[in-house]
């Protein structure tokens, strides 16, 4: 922790403190019941002596050091901006009321920005509570209350950040893919990543190991060209079968049944594929079955040897989307002690609106915090080698359709 | 066991005529006995009897195979071997649980979902030809995991690790929900934690029984009114309940009167505590306690 920068205002901060104090004490003596919400009693001035606290320090060797506005992106991940549309959000949920509310050491109530910049530092850094505590001068306990109680107000009110979009949407991020990777109709990639956690040794926690000897959980997500998850599935362990995962989501349902992916087909217009269409799809990884609404990649080197790359780019945006998520939000990536497995779930959903949230307001994922390895490096991919007949002819449509599209580019 | 001869078609004995009613032979004592004695393993008893019964008791060998199918066809009933065994040669060879159980069988796929997936097993064999060992073990595992949520499928779960998992699901309108797993090795199966279904009808049983107690009590009338609508038993016991806690029921309807009309709450409560019983009475006092408290 570097030393204080702002001497000045920590004068300021002293002396604001000092008056608080003495108010309380007059308030005491005159009412002790009602306690007017008063903001000189709320500590608003968390981020000034947050950053004086926890600023790194100045570095001689490089010529910009962090300001302000950097910095608060580093904590939090989002800008100031974004910051107060989450507090908004939140905001009814997480209000301290007294004498109900929550308090730091000094006493003072915890506004909704302290708590939220608590709840998302530990959800950022994924340092312990008490390190995080210390760093916001308030213990631990109020670490897990604060977090605890912002996930379970973003787990309501958050939600419409984190859906499966409508027809319009999906134009758009249909054109999305195809720009980017040349891929038609394909609206979306799936992949999945374990959150691994440690357990007590006992048999009950057997159901959690997976196959390289973690205990772990499963996230499952669907995104789009910009990264955004569109759909997600966690709280399986993550010893299922990636096949079974799937199997598992409500996504495979709505799929099978045709309640999602079932937009406009695109007709192939060459005349040596007539008739034959391009139906709306995602695309995944060869861990994942190969079905008429999912594309794998080829197992075997043959004819369309061009279309695994290409494929790759599109899945791309998922394995980037679950390597931002895991670094953005370290507390996925960190083996978690001991978590509360019906809670865990609500973390990781809350990381992923947070993550979408980011993106819905129009700032960039910071790609400094991505993980520099693969997000589930650990993990050796098993070959799934499911495959739906009607799956094989989409596929090999879609080769044919890239195949003569390079033919005309080259010709072109 | 010890019963008297028969005499003729006329004079059975109770004993035969319960015999011959369930499908035993008449005349059968040793088998009985036998079937008494060790009714863990009738597989093997069986076959025993032909030999006895045509050297010793009856002379005729087709009315005994006869006699003895209608038994065996009674055990396989009893003991559910599964098929009819006719021929006592192969009821030899079964063992006593299924040769061939009957989890093999899909016996309820009704839900949509699970259809589908039924169809996708088939679709995946189908199109399994090219693929390797690794291929084949995967797929039979994507068969075994066949037993997908809210099949209905009870199939056997012993030997199988269950643990409770909270899991989060965009794709559906309530997100969070909680799901039993079970899993034996590489076989994983998902079925619905009891639903709130259940839970409603124990405690709809709960409160038939606990009526009563609830009527006793004063407790909430209106509840207990829609409740036995909908049951035969539930509105006897109803009707029992407010004949002996009438009084307090009366008293219940004083006291709401009482809410409504606070003008006439003095002579309204007098009223109620003629009418009512000793709980009532004593019910009634603590509310007028703390309505002179109010006053």
């Amino acid at each position: 922790m570097g030393p204080p920068k702002k001497p000045s205002k920590m004068k300021k901060d002293l002396k604001k403190f000092q008056k608080v104090k003495k108010k309380k004490k007059n308030k005491n003596n005159s009412s002790n019941k009602s306690i007017p919400l008063d903001n000189k009693a709320i500590d608003c001035e968390w981020w000034d002596i947050f950053w004086n606290k926890n600023s790194p320090p100045p570095n001689p060797d490089s010529n910009s050091p962090l300001n302000e506005e950097e910095g608060f992106k580093h904590f939090f991940r989002v800008s100031n901006k974004t910051f107060e549309y989450i507090c908004s959000l939140v905001r009814e949920d997480l209000i301290s009321r007294p004498p109900s509310g929550l308090i730091n050491i000094e006493g003072r109530l915890l506004s909704v920005e302290k708590q939220v910049a608590i709840a998302l530092r530990r959800l950022a850094s994924g340092e312990s509570q008490v390190s995080v505590g210390a760093s916001f001068g308030v213990g631990q306990s109020t670490v897990s209350q604060v977090t605890w109680r912002f996930i379970e107000a973003m787990e309501e009110r958050a939600r419409h950040h984190l859906k499966w979009p409508d027809p319009t949407q999906t134009g758009r991020i249909k054109s999305g893919f195809e720009s980017l990777t040349g891929l038609p109709n394909c609206c979306g990639a799936i992949d999945s990543t374990h959150i691994v956690m440690t357990l007590p040794a006992v048999q009950t926690s057997d159901d959690w190991c997976d196959q390289e000897n973690n205990y772990s959980m499963f996230v499952q997500g669907v995104v789009d060209f910009e990264m955004r998850f569109l759909d997600i599935v966690t709280g399986w362990p993550g010893g299922m079968p990636v096949s079974r995962l799937l199997k598992c989501s409500g996504f495979y349902k709505l799929c099978e049944t045709g309640g999602r992916l079932n937009g406009d087909a695109m007709m192939m217009s060459s005349p040596s594929s007539e008739g034959e269409e391009i139906r709306e799809y995602i695309v995944g990884g060869a861990s994942y079955p190969l079905l008429p609404w999912l594309i794998t990649p080829f197992h075997e080197r043959g004819d369309y040897e061009h279309f695994n790359p290409v494929l790759e780019n599109a899945r791309l945006a998922a394995v980037n989307a679950f390597s931002l998520l895991k670094g953005g939000w370290r507390i996925l990536n960190k083996v978690m002690w001991r978590p509360d497995k019906r809670k865990l779930p609500s973390i990781i959903l809350v990381c992923c609106l947070l993550h979408n949230i980011i993106i819905d307001c129009g700032e960039s994922l910071c790609s400094d915090v991505a993980l520099s390895a693969h997000h589930d490096y650990d993990y050796k991919g098993h070959i799934c080698k499911q495959i739906d007949p009607s799956g094989i002819s989409m596929r090999e449509n879609l080769a044919k359709y890239l195949f003569r599209k390079n033919g005309d580019a080259l010709c072109a | 066991m010890l019963c008297p001869a028969p005499t003729g078609k006329s004079g059975k004995s109770w004993l035969d005529r319960l015999r011959t009613a369930k499908g035993f032979p008449e005349n059968g004592v040793n088998d009985l006995e036998q079937f008494l004695q060790n009714p863990n393993s009738p597989t093997h008893e069986m076959p025993q009897p032909k030999p006895n019964s045509a050297s010793i008791s009856d002379p005729d060998q087709g009315k005994d195979e006869q006699l003895f199918s209608m038994m065996s066809n009674v055990l396989n009933e009893l003991f559910n071997f599964g098929d009819k065994c006719s021929n006592p040669a192969k009821m030899k060879k079964s063992a006593r649980k299924q040769t061939n159980p009957r989890i093999c069988a899909v016996p309820n796929i009704g839900a949509d979902a699970s259809n589908v997936a039924s169809v996708k097993v088939a679709l995946l064999r189908s199109g399994d030809s090219n693929s390797g060992v690794e291929g084949v073990r995967e797929l039979c595992k994507w068969d075994n995991e066949g037993g997908e949520e809210g099949l209905g499928r009870d199939g056997n779960l012993i030997g199988f690790s269950r643990t409770e998992v909270t899991v989060i699901d965009t794709s559906y309108e309530c997100w969070k929900f909680d799901k039993l797993l079970y899993k034996k090795k590489n076989v994983w199966k998902v079925r619905d934690k009891k639903g709130k279904g259940e839970i409603l009808g124990s405690k709809k049983k709960r409160k038939v029984s606990g009526e009563m107690e609830e009527n006793q009590r004063g407790g909430k009338k209106s509840k207990v009114d829609d409740l036995s609508s909908n049951e035969m038993n539930k509105s006897e016991i109803h009707e029992k309940a407010s004949k002996k806690v009438g009084g307090i029921l009366k008293k219940k309807r004083s006291r709401s009167d009482l809410n409504s009309e606070d003008g006439n709450a003095s002579v309204i409560l007098i009223k109620s505590i003629h009418t009512s019983n000793k709980n009532g009475t004593s019910i009634s006092k603590s509310y007028l306690k703390s309505k002179q408290k109010k006053a």
